[in-house]
């Protein structure tokens, strides 16, 4: 994630709302004219925030520019708000210690999850890698929807019985790695009767 | 029974956050119906299909997991109110509505579903019954 910035507005709110990150994933910070023409940063702006993913430096997945905050009573609360919407990496595996911040986030990503085995797992994380870069060029362009996406990885040995009763994964799938979108982020609300 | 139950309240209440519950569903096919496959055609065309409603989603919750959460998200709207009809007979909509073939269509007369509704209304207050002496135990 990087801070374009050409003066000093921004770095105490950015400071602030940097702490709901908790160090992770790290902000940097620059006054360099040369970004805001590299990421076609329209001229009337002074400040934004790119969010850059899975070290895709050409590709950011989420722009937060000054001049689309309404007022600058809201600045904070954007900024937390946006921080917290763009934190997940494009790819990554869901392990015991992931498993909250992907599956239980707040701005309810999709989570495209693939069931892989000890043999699968390299092949499947560098197409996950590919298709992961392909999103990131299509949210450049405002297409791919208007959700957050996480493509992620999950150990068949591990989780095996645990995709069995939520996903129906079979583990004797095959070859072919089973593949589904998990979408924890539907409010109940929708339940009701219409 | 109350032990199983209890099980699925404090799953429950694992996935709550407030007053704003979570629905666990998932998507196994594109939008031509065919399973997910690993590649961005198949991918992108799920993920589009999904933003745009066109793909039906599956529960990750069976039908008892999930008629307890409708249970139980009821009861926080009627903590106060005796439990008697209201709540019965709306999780019996519910269940109705949602949870049976050919959903929201009605598939049996009225007189056909007087018997069913008011099953399920028994379980329905016995479940809730569950619940209140759990919510008060907290």
């Amino acid at each position: 994630m990087t801070l374009i910035s050409d003066h000093i507005f921004g770095q105490n709110e950015l400071l602030q709302a940097s702490k709901s990150l908790l160090g992770s994933p790290p902000i940097f910070s620059s006054a360099s004219k040369e970004l805001f023409s590299r990421y076609n940063l329209p001229s009337s702006c002074t400040w934004g925030i790119l969010a850059l993913k899975d070290r895709d430096s050409s590709h950011p997945t989420g722009k937060l520019l000054d001049t689309s905050l309404k007022s600058n009573s809201l600045v904070q609360e954007s900024l937390n708000t946006w921080l917290l919407e763009n934190r997940l990496p494009t790819t990554a595996e869901l392990t015991q210690d992931t498993f909250q911040e992907i599956m239980k986030a707040s701005h309810g990503p999709l989570v495209v999850i693939a069931a892989v085995t000890l043999a699968s797992k390299d092949t499947v994380a560098a197409k996950f890698k590919d298709i992961g870069k392909v999103w990131r060029v299509m949210r450049g362009q405002g297409k791919g929807g208007t959700r957050d996406v996480v493509f992620a990885l999950m150990d068949m040995d591990r989780w095996g019985s645990w995709m069995k009763s939520m996903y129906n994964i079979n583990s004797d799938a095959g070859i072919d790695p089973a593949v589904i979108v998990a979408d924890h982020g539907v409010c109940a609300h929708q339940f009701h009767i219409s | 029974m109350g032990y199983v139950l209890i099980s699925f309240i404090s799953r429950e209440l694992s996935y709550g956050h407030g007053p704003r519950t979570q629905r666990l569903v998932y998507y196994d096919t594109d939008k031509s119906g065919q399973s997910i496959q690993l590649t961005s055609a198949s991918i992108f065309s799920a993920i589009d299909g999904i933003s745009s409603g066109s793909i039906r989603p599956k529960n990750s919750e069976n039908m008892v997991e999930r008629f307890a959460r409708v249970c139980f998200r009821l009861t926080p709207l009627h903590a106060s109110d005796s439990f008697g009809t209201s709540i019965s007979t709306r999780s019996c909509l519910l269940w109705k509505q949602s949870w049976l073939p050919n959903s929201g269509k009605p598939c049996l007369s009225s007189a056909c579903w007087q018997p069913l509704y008011s099953f399920l209304s028994r379980v329905a207050t016995f479940v809730i019954a569950h619940m209140k002496i759990l919510n008060q135990t907290d």
